[in-house]
């Protein structure tokens, strides 16, 4: 699904030392599954996602998704790309305060037709009760919160799911049934989790190891096991 | 099927923040709407005087030249007021068989003092015999509503605004500041000219004038002495409806128009200052919400939808409220304010009202500045935890 070819993040492009904070390098990613890309703080992990998401342009490089060039399509297509194809759940949950945990899932919706049905199931099956739809984020835990941002984050069925730090503010318990939802997820769809956290990408299909903004290595299942 | 973000969202969880802002804007309407009203009951109320009355009532008092006549081509004074006389008398007959004029008389007029709100007009009653009265307030469509028609000398009719505005009683004094105790009130009289009438009492301090009262075809002097061949100059001593447009119009309608766009003028800047402050404030608090927006795939000309939609639904409630309530307080101040006066209030005031809509939407138009500024400051979530 995607491809990724000698990309390029530098910044401070004007200063005599560049920042780079990604180096160069080719990626494949597959069609499905879970991904994990892990490192510590400032290998450019982030970096790499949000280039995969459209969220950030590349210094250098293509980034291919289903054949296309992310570096040579309009805004216009970025913007559509994100909201049909791509679902993200950032570190912060960015739920909008004002709004309720139903109308913060719903804002995402494409399509209004069921649109409230559907985020219920999904609320439901990420173990939030029905009595706490109408409440607001400041009412909800930590890990309500990131579930909310899950179901947000899904209920248009991305094609590709962006999870940044998706268990940064979460307890173990908490952290480990959002990756429990996000790997049910990644069964016909692809996941991509941002981590430092290597203990919660058990059980992953791929893990990409990032070191200064180049890709130590990558493991995939059959060779992890 | 694509969707906008909803506007309606922020607005009914955040019901506090919005109705403040909403009550503030229709507290603001419905303020420039009452002093409008307040003041536009002068302008309505001296149009009618100065407007409407002239078409009906014009009064000459014409020079010996406009009569063809100079008084050193006669022997002896005698002679000369003779032969005025009897030429004044012929051109008045004249007068009388034209289309257009009604009722021609030599009589003295005296004036009548009507207050608005803020200034005041002085303007023509003239004194005539019993038997004519009757015809003279026919010529109105005026109608006795109270007291009685003028038997005695000094007997005054006055019209109901008059008789509120200058708080007559029947049977007191007309004019007594002026007059001192020289006329009485008879009667109220009912018309759409307010206009007041009496009968002579040997009273001289006052002008003698032609009294013509007309219709269409007949506008203005000038009508009439077209007719006649009379030499009129621009020095004659005429009061008809030219002379009241040209006062109506500069001195009555600048005045009060001009103090009235004043008015608009400070209490909407006050008013942009506020709303753009707090709008300012308010989208400060959301950049959060909109850079949430645009990571998600929402466009940024969505979002300026949005926050425009928000935008007119706030307005649009205060617009509807204020004008409630400017409605409300102009019919209370109607009747307990205006009318006692003796003015005639305008309910609804078309010009005024576009006028404050003009202001709105200048400052619909100022709150695009931090509005688009805001949304050029829109970044992705990446850009945020950068």
């Amino acid at each position: 699904m995607f491809e990724v070819k000698k990309i390029s993040m530098i910044y401070d492009m004007d200063k005599d030392e560049k920042m780079y904070a990604l180096n160069g390098f080719d990626l494949s990613l597959p069609d499905k599954g879970i991904v994990g890309i892990v490192g510590p703080s400032g290998s450019g992990k982030s970096t790499l996602m949000y280039c995969l998401s459209t969220l950030k342009q590349p210094t250098e490089g293509e980034v291919i998704y289903n054949g296309k060039n992310l570096e040579s399509i309009s805004l216009k297509e970025r913007e559509r790309l994100r909201r049909e194809d791509f679902g993200f759940v950032f570190q912060k949950h960015y739920l909008v305060p004002y709004m309720s945990a139903m109308d913060n899932v719903l804002v995402a919706a494409n399509n209004q037709n069921g649109a409230s049905k559907k985020a219920a199931e999904f609320l439901k099956s990420l173990g939030i009760k029905e009595k706490e739809f109408g409440k607001k984020p400041s009412k909800l835990s930590g890990g309500q919160c990131q579930r909310v941002a899950i179901a947000r984050a899904m209920i248009n069925d991305p094609k590709v799911v962006f999870a940044d730090e998706p268990t940064a503010a979460l307890d173990h318990e908490n952290a480990f049934n959002v990756m429990k939802i996000l790997k049910s997820y990644a069964k016909d769809k692809l996941v991509i989790v941002v981590t430092h956290d290597r203990s919660i990408l058990t059980d992953v299909d791929m893990t990409v190891e990032m070191w200064d903004g180049n890709i130590s290595s990558i493991n995939r299942k059959e060779e992890i096991k | 099927m694509k969707k906008g973000i909803s506007a309606v969202k922020y607005i009914r969880n955040n019901k506090r923040t919005c109705f403040v802002l909403i009550i503030a804007f229709a507290l603001t309407i419905m303020v420039m709407y009452v002093i409008n009203f307040l003041l536009s009951a002068t302008k309505e109320s001296f149009k009618t005087i100065m407007l409407e009355m002239p078409k009906k009532v014009l009064y000459a008092n014409l020079s010996d030249a406009a009569y063809g006549i100079n008084e050193e081509d006669f022997a002896t004074h005698e002679e000369y007021v003779e032969k005025y006389q009897e030429t004044v008398e012929e051109t008045e007959n004249k007068m009388r068989a034209l289309d257009g004029v009604k009722f021609v008389k030599r009589a003295q007029k005296i004036d009548t003092k009507y207050a608005g709100i803020i200034g005041m007009v002085v303007y023509e009653t003239p004194l005539l015999e019993k038997e004519e009265i009757k015809g003279y307030i026919d010529h109105f469509n005026a109608k006795l509503i109270d007291g009685k028609m003028p038997e005695e000398p000094g007997d005054i009719l006055v019209d109901k605004n008059v008789f509120a505005n200058r708080h007559y009683e029947i049977g007191g004094y007309y004019m007594k500041d002026f007059y001192g105790e020289t006329f009485k009130v008879c009667g109220v009289i009912e018309s759409d000219y307010m206009i007041c009438v009496g009968m002579p009492n040997g009273f001289t301090n006052s002008g003698w004038y032609t009294v013509i009262c007309i219709d269409e075809p007949i506008t203005q002097f000038k009508d009439i002495a077209e007719k006649l061949d009379l030499n009129i100059s621009e020095t004659e001593d005429i009061i008809d409806a030219n002379d009241y447009r040209a006062f109506y119009d500069d001195d009555v309608v600048k005045s009060i128009d001009s103090s009235m766009d004043i008015i608009i003028l400070v209490v909407m800047i006050f008013l942009a200052v506020s709303v753009i402050v707090a709008y300012v404030s308010f989208m400060r608090n959301r950049v959060s919400e909109y850079c949430l927006y645009s990571s998600i795939g929402y466009s940024k000309k969505s979002i300026y939808a949005m926050m425009m939609r928000e935008m007119i639904i706030i307005f649009a409630a205060g617009i509807i409220i204020g004008a409630m309530i400017a409605g409300v307080i102009v019919i209370f101040l109607n009747k307990t304010a205006v009318e006692p006066m003796g003015l005639i209030g305008k309910l609804v005031d078309l010009n005024q009202i576009s006028k404050i809509m003009t202001a709105i939407i200048c400052i619909i138009g100022l709150l695009q500045i931090p509005a688009v500024m805001t949304i050029n400051s829109i970044k992705t979530i990446d850009m945020i935890e950068d």
